[in-house]
């Protein structure tokens, strides 16, 4: 701040002292807007971040937002933003073929003047009629043929697989929200951390731990096959003894030093 | 309201145009956008069911015109990007579908993970698992354990570089001492060397005494010896045999009484020079 205010106070200083020509007045003038302009910038960076963390502490992520409806100056923005716009346009044509019977072509060419086309019943045909202005032949044609059947099966697996995705979203969400809730509770241990906030000691413990859950899984396993072997040695009419018969009932207490084995 | 509509033909005839009015008027509005956005040509014809006049955007010049330009194209790139309703859908359902799967595979990524701390803990029975777990779960604790090794490794290599950083202090410490050492034994032996001169000097400068004494005592001995024949000449030449013609003149003095002495105590004259012989 000091700084700045000896940045601003000299070209005044300077006018005061001297007399100068007009070409350097206008250099100086020209500094203080600039420096005006610096302030400017910075007064909108802040707002900016402000505005940021504010929506930071709402969302994890920035949602939707307003645009201003320009074009886009970025090259690599107006071509993702064509992607994603042109998928969503055809979707909607898609959706009003279905809903309400309606043919429609639409053509657009990309900013790499590349053509993207979609058509119901088909690209052609819609502008052949409208090229040839001939108004019912080409529908009753069409038809004919039984073209709705096969759309008809294609939406159906369609909303299938969409209510299968919105499961699937809605149970990892409660997972997280699980999580998040435990963590809330200050129930979370040290072992449930991510590897990288580990300290050696604990990396030790860990890695033995884990390695004593491996070697028991594995050997269950082995257990299980054989059981799947004895089902078929019991329909040969062999009579053995299942090898987990004879295991302890309950796990380890090597690895299970929740209870407080000394490692805490 | 938003409800889950279905995806299929409406039956009632008026829900259905009404539909259709407003969801063309939306799609409309989405051309407009995309083309203002990226600055892009394009259009749009849709035939009704409810009118049989086509309905053009962004107007009836306007169609023709890309529609020429896209009737200027070559087949093949005409087609390569063109879609009709049954292969959007079936895009839409292939891309669906990947994306269902990745969501499905995260969440029994979470649900394996909270099984095996379980079972760390106690709260699970590895017994009670089914096999198809079981495997999952011997998958999942080896990537677990992959993870673990690594970052072991990394943490020894960190540490090994911190242990190895005592060591140049060490070898720092020890060199000025290693130096130190024959710096100090280097300026003992100057001191030594000095001492050991000077006492050379001393011990040099002390064997010449005795030498010019034992000199001057033989002399008195043959004086003795010849103190019968008192002859001022003999004196001179011994003084030649000397070399030393101003210690002659000296010796002349100390010899007329060092006779005196002898006529007076011999014995006492005698007895330095056994002591000297000694």
């Amino acid at each position: 701040m000091y700084v700045t205010k000896y940045k601003n106070k000299l070209p005044t200083l300077q006018v005061d002292l001297i007399i100068m020509p007009h070409q350097t007045q206008a250099c100086i003038y020209k500094q203080t807007l600039s420096l005006h302009q610096i302030f400017q910038q910075r007064k909108a960076t802040k707002t900016l971040h402000t505005k940021k963390t504010m929506m930071s502490k709402k969302k994890e992520s920035i949602g939707r937002q307003k645009i201003p409806m320009v074009k886009i100056k970025k090259e690599s923005h107006r071509q993702v933003t064509f992607s994603k716009r042109r998928a969503g346009l055809f979707k909607k044509a898609s959706e009003l073929c279905t809903l309400c019977g309606a043919e429609i072509g639409i053509i657009v060419f990309s900013p790499a003047k590349k053509p993207f086309s979609f058509g119901h019943p088909s690209v052609e045909s819609v502008l052949d009629r409208y090229v040839s202005r001939n108004n019912m032949s080409l529908a009753q044609s069409q038809q004919l043929q039984g073209s709705p059947a096969a759309s008809c099966e294609l939406n159906m697996q369609l909303t299938h697989i969409l209510s299968e995705v919105e499961e699937e979203k809605k149970k990892g969400q409660a997972m997280e929200e699980m999580r998040k809730e435990s963590v809330r509770r200050s129930m979370i241990n040290w072992w449930e951390k991510p590897v990288e906030e580990m300290n050696m000691v604990q990396l030790q413990e860990m890695k033995y731990a884990l390695e004593e859950l491996r070697k028991t899984v594995v050997t269950n396993m082995a257990s299980f096959n054989e059981a799947k072997d004895d089902v078929f040695g019991f329909l040969d009419n062999k009579v053995t003894v299942p090898p987990y018969v004879n295991m302890p009932s309950g796990p380890s207490n090597i690895y299970n030093f929740a209870n407080g084995n000394g490692c805490f | 309201m938003k409800r889950k509509m279905k995806l299929s033909l409406i039956e009632n005839s008026v829900s259905r145009k009404t539909t259709f009015t407003k969801r063309k008027k939306g799609m409309t509005k989405k051309l407009t956008e995309l083309v203002t956005l990226c600055g892009v040509e394009a259009c749009a014809v849709v035939y009704s069911p409810f009118n049989s006049i086509p309905e053009a955007w962004p107007s009836r010049e306007g169609v023709e015109d890309v529609v020429s330009k896209f009737m200027e194209l070559s087949v093949l790139d005409r087609t390569k990007k063109m879609v009709d309703q049954e292969t959007f859908i079936s895009q839409r359902i292939a891309k669906e579908k990947e994306q269902l799967q990745k969501l499905r595979d995260e969440n029994h990524n979470s649900q394996i993970r909270e099984l095996m701390f379980g079972c760390l803990k106690g709260e699970t029975n590895v017994y009670n698992l089914d096999g198809r777990d079981l495997q999952d779960l011997s998958l999942y604790i080896d990537k677990y354990l992959n993870g673990l090794t690594r970052r072991i490794e990394i943490l020894i290599e960190n540490g090994e570089s911190s242990s190895s950083l005592p060591l140049p202090i060490v070898a720092n410490a020890a060199a000025p001492v290693g130096f130190d050492g024959p710096m100090f034994q280097y300026h003992n032996q100057n001191q030594q060397k000095p001492v050991q001169f000077q006492y050379q000097a001393l011990y040099d400068f002390y064997d010449q005494i005795p030498k010019k004494i034992h000199g001057f005592n033989m002399n008195m001995n043959k004086d003795s010896n010849q103190s019968m024949v008192l002859d001022l000449n003999q004196n001179l030449n011994d003084g030649e045999d000397e070399g030393i013609p101003c210690m002659d003149n000296n010796n002349y003095h100390p010899e007329i009484d060092c006779l005196a002495t002898v006529t007076t105590a011999p014995t006492d004259v005698c007895a330095p020079n056994i002591t000297n012989d000694l």
